[in-house]
């Protein structure tokens, strides 16, 4: 099995509701067997973790197989230090958005389990692959489960929203696809060989002015995934709609694979033209930190504060990665694996309160922590998770950022700094507002946890520590990877001057 | 001799099982008139399997007015996929309209030799038999519902107004015969290379003639007949008359440019161009603002002939290749679509085809409604289905030749022309219907649904063998 490893990860999901379609008739049924399908693809996921080489950028557990030999199209998996903690974060973030829906979810929850699974080969997919053509199919079908994970589970305004998402990021990625056409045809006419393959694309210099037309293709398909400001605009509505599970993977995974697509393509395809745009995206960078945070700042319905917490943490995964240099990368992909736990448990509790009061507006709430003491611990953990509390994922995610970020560029550092200020206000007075001062008296039979939610945020409560207390777990996965990325690119930079 | 004989076999073979169906019918009870549509599905299939082209085959007969090769293949391939699932598909939808005439079939089956001529043709005027005998087949489908007033609409108006493209076509070619002397492709290209296209008449007649064959591929300015023939006609009659003709005006097209037109490319690339920006874009516009899907299919029709018009400007070998393999994937994908469309029903109507009726269609027949949802996304091309495998090969066409402009119109019109196919998934899976929806395949009707779907996702995920049926295509 470790042989094909990765192609076991993409398709066991997509086999395992294949199977379940024929044979699991219920709604109960499927529920569980989709969980433990999902278990399964998680502990799966092991021996890749504890097989992986973490001496070399070299990508390993290479599957390639000629595909459509006509273009010189592959199926060719690999993964190598910037996608093997995504994807753990996508199998242990799937198995929990299945079980957090196993309440939340109440019509139709066949075809709901069947969607996250299909979800899940597709987002596996998106990180694995090492050709373009491969890639670009997981990165576009993954649209349509999560298109109708949002519009039929949604909230009221899903429709709105499940359309603005899918039709949103189909115009960003429709122009990469041309730039992956362009780049094909380019590398042919330069080294003879056409072929979608992603390593061999990336080990040819293009011209700077070809660079910058495939970089900016790239960036408005990243950007809007990321998303950044000013291609934000359909997050909140996506993330405030769509089911607690929507939610989560959407936070947690789809928002990865933009800052994913600057780190694996733009970095390495284009170096030039990424040199040449460091103080547009920088700029933009700072602004999301801070427009996201105020904005965040005045809203009054906790999922959408998360949301746009989101947009201004994302801010800080761009800024550490245009810093190019190892400190502000590896924060930069630290910071992604912890915006995945903390906003996806941000979420998961935000949908489990609803599911209890059917309201998400702060004002209604107030006092709630005499009630429901320990869901009020977990919402604090992560509350000061989110603010970058030392001790905590947070912090070690936005310090490697700020420091890499400082040397590159010190006076947005100085002015991101700021956003961690900002962060610490909305989320603590959200949290003061929701859980104390007096109690509303709806509340007054309010339940607390009860064990399946304290099964799923348990994971996430243990790695948001893990992080902060010894990252070295994680970072040492990417130390080899990110140093050959800064090293090319810092080669670059040295040529261009 | 021998030769021609070989070249002109796949249209004697149909002429020949034509006459056998046109028996059949003769025998055949009232009842049993869908058998002609088996029948005829096992002739096409049997001439199919009997003209396969083998290593780069190409047989020129007749002194050159026409030839079998590849790429004449490739295009009776869409023939016959368009054939088989439109004829089966319409099956249940004419005997559930009281119309299950034998006619169908067989003006159907005649309709292909017609085509079958026009992508053989090198020399104009057996392109213009072929043209003729496929449009008269066609407009006689058209308004073959003749006791329904838009089908006889549709019906007179596809005659008016494709006879007086014929005769505008008919009109140019004799300028292009008056100054070239000739009706041979290759002459005529000659002519060109020798003497210069700088002739007001040549220039004119040219012009002509190819607007004549836009009429026949609905681009625009030359598509006004195409909203209306199309959703009048009997629904799986549409279906069929999206794919087969107009893969048929394409390859007679293609062949004529590429062949006879080669030294002139650069001036018909800008002709191409505009069509093609002209015809994607107001095609995806206007079926924006459509509420019935059978209308909003018919525009749906003319944006993915512009898409297939950017094939034709790039002028490479991938430009054909990508319109043949869009052709086939798109028979698939529409025809699909068309029988699932010809199937809904409601107390009452026979017809129903408001967007409304879809609403609620995932819970009452959920596997009727993923095939629909699986049509639309691959229409609007979307991977990892098939649509997206022809748009893919489109724009790389025109990167090829450096038309990026022109496939940035492409993707952008993609994404505007996304919105109406994601309109018919939302009242399918996002709204709650609004009375009891009936859609109950027929056998005949599940059996094209499975296909189309079957093939929409095969070709999606293993495009090989169908690239490289184009592939190998030789002009």
């Amino acid at each position: 099995m470790i042989d094909n490893i990765l192609t076991t990860l993409i398709f066991f999901p997509l086999l395992a509701a294949f199977v379940i379609f024929l044979f699991f008739r219920s709604g109960k049924a499927t529920m569980w067997a989709a969980f433990v399908a999902s278990v399964i693809e998680l502990i799966m996921t092991m021996p890749l973790m504890f097989n992986f080489n973490k001496g070399t950028a070299a990508m390993q557990f290479v599957e390639k197989v000629d595909w459509i030999p006509a273009f010189g199209i592959q199926y060719h998996l690999g993964v190598d230090g910037i996608s093997v903690l995504m994807i753990f974060l996508t199998t242990l973030l799937t198995a929990i958005a299945i079980l957090g829906s196993f309440t939340y979810i109440q019509k139709r929850r066949r075809e709901f389990y069947l969607a996250m699974l299909v979800l899940e080969t597709g987002m596996v997919g998106v990180f694995l692959a090492l050709d373009f053509f491969l890639f670009y199919i997981f990165w576009e079908a993954m649209l349509i489960p999560m298109y109708l994970i949002i519009g039929v589970w949604g909230g009221p305004r899903r429709i709105y929203a499940a359309v603005k998402f899918f039709l949103y990021t189909l115009a960003g990625s429709l122009l990469m696809m041309l730039a992956i056409i362009a780049l094909y045809f380019k590398h042919g006419a330069i080294t003879g060989v056409y072929t979608f393959d992603i390593l061999q694309i990336a080990s040819v210099t293009y011209p700077a002015e070809f660079q910058i037309f495939v970089f900016l293709a790239f960036f408005l398909g990243f950007a809007i995934k990321v998303p950044m400001f000013p291609f934000h605009t359909w997050l909140p509505d996506a993330h405030v709609e769509a089911p607690t599970a929507g939610s989560v993977i959407l936070a947690g995974v789809l928002l990865k694979m933009g800052t994913y697509g600057f780190l694996r393509f733009c970095l390495p395809i284009t170096p030039i033209a990424s040199i040449k745009f460091v103080p547009l995206i920088a700029t933009l960078s700072v602004i999301a930190i801070i427009y996201g945070a105020l904005v965040a700042m005045v809203q009054e319905d906790i999922k959408k504060l998360v949301a746009y917490s989101s947009v201004s943490h994302m801010g800080f995964v761009t800024l550490g990665i245009y810093a190019f240099n190892p400190a502000g990368i590896e924060g930069g992909i630290l910071q992604m694996f912890n915006h995945g736990i903390i906003t996806g448990a941000l979420f998961l509790l935000v949908g489990l309160i609803y599911e209890r009061t059917h309201t998400r507006i702060i004002n209604e709430y107030g006092g709630i922590a005499v009630k429901v003491p320990v869901f009020a611990t977990f919402f604090l953990i992560f509350t000061m998770a989110s603010i970058a509390l030392p001790s905590m994922g947070g912090f070690i995610g936005e310090f490697l950022v700020l420091v890499g970020s400082f040397q590159a560029f010190s006076d947005y550092a100085i002015v991101a700094a700021i956003g961690v200020i900002f962060a610490a206000v909305y989320m603590l007075w959200m949290y003061q507002r929701v859980f104390f001062h007096k109690l509303n008296p709806k509340w007054e039979k309010l339940l607390d946890v009860n064990v399946r939610e304290v099964i799923y945020m348990a994971p996430l409560i243990i790695l948001v520590f893990w992080v902060g207390l010894y990252p070295e777990t994680f970072t040492s996965y990417m130390h080899e990877s990110v140093a050959n990325l800064v090293e090319n690119i810092q080669a670059v930079k040295v040529a261009l001057k | 001799m021998g030769q021609s004989i070989i070249a002109i076999m796949p249209e004697v073979l149909m002429t020949f099982f034509a006459i056998g169906l046109l028996v059949i019918d003769l025998v055949a009870s009232d009842e049993k008139k869908s058998g002609i549509a088996y029948f005829g599905i096992a002739f096409i299939l049997i001439t199919l399997l009997l003209t396969i082209p083998v290593g780069g085959f190409k047989i020129v007969g007749f002194d050159g007015m026409l030839v079998w090769d590849s790429y004449a293949y490739a295009f009776f391939v869409v023939f016959s996929i368009a054939f088989i699932l439109g004829s089966l598909g319409a099956v249940d939808y004419m005997k559930r309209l009281g119309i299950n005439k034998g006619e169908y079939y067989i003006i159907l089956f005649l309709s292909i030799i017609g085509m079958l001529f026009m992508v053989s043709a090198t020399d104009l005027s057996i392109l213009y038999l072929g043209m003729e005998t496929m449009a008269l087949s066609m407009y006689i489908i058209a308004g073959f519902n003749k006791w329904n007033m838009r089908s006889n609409e549709s019906g007179i108006k596809y005659f008016i107004i494709g006879a007086f493209s014929s005769a505008i076509f008919l009109f140019g070619l004799s300028y292009v015969y008056g100054y070239t002397g000739s009706t041979r492709y290759a002459e005529i290209a000659q002519m060109i290379s020798a003497n210069g296209l700088d002739h007001l008449s040549l220039k004119l007649g040219m012009v002509m003639m190819l607007a004549g064959l836009a009429f026949k591929i609905s681009a625009v300015p030359f598509h006004m007949w195409a909203p209306d023939v199309y959703s009048g006609a009997p629904t799986p009659a549409t279906g069929f008359m999206t794919v087969a003709p107009k893969a048929a005006a394409f390859g007679a097209l293609i062949r004529f440019i590429w062949v006879a037109l080669e030294p002139a490319t650069a001036s018909w690339q800008l002709f191409f161009a505009i069509l093609a920006v002209l015809t994607m874009t107001y095609g995806n516009l206007v079926a924006i603002a459509q509420n019935n899907v059978k209308r909003m299919l018919a525009y749906s029709a003319i944006s993915h002939a512009g898409y297939m018009l950017i094939g034709v400007v790039a002028a490479n070998d991938l430009g054909y290749q990508a319109i043949a393999l869009y052709m086939i994937i798109y028979g698939f994908m529409n025809i699909g679509a068309f029988t699932i469309l010809s199937q809904m029903k409601n107390k009452g109507v026979i017809e129903d085809e408001r967007l409304e009726s879809f609403a609620g269609l995932s819970k009452s027949n959920p596997l009727t409604a993923l095939a629909m949802l699986l049509f639309m996304f691959s229409l609007a091309g979307i991977p990892p289905l098939a649509g997206f495998i022809g748009k893919f090969y489109i724009f790389a066409a025109a990167i090829k030749s450096n038309f990026v402009w022109l496939a940035i119109v492409g993707v952008l019109n993609s994404a505007v022309g996304c919105y109406y196919y994601m309109r018919v998934t939302i009242f399918m899976y996002f709204k709650e219907p609004e009375y009891e929806v009936e859609n109950n395949l027929q056998p005949a009707g599940a059996i094209v649904t499975f296909i189309a779907t079957v093939f929409v996702i095969l070709i999606g995920v293993f495009p090989t063998f169908f690239v490289n049926l184009v592939k190998n295509m030789v002009i």
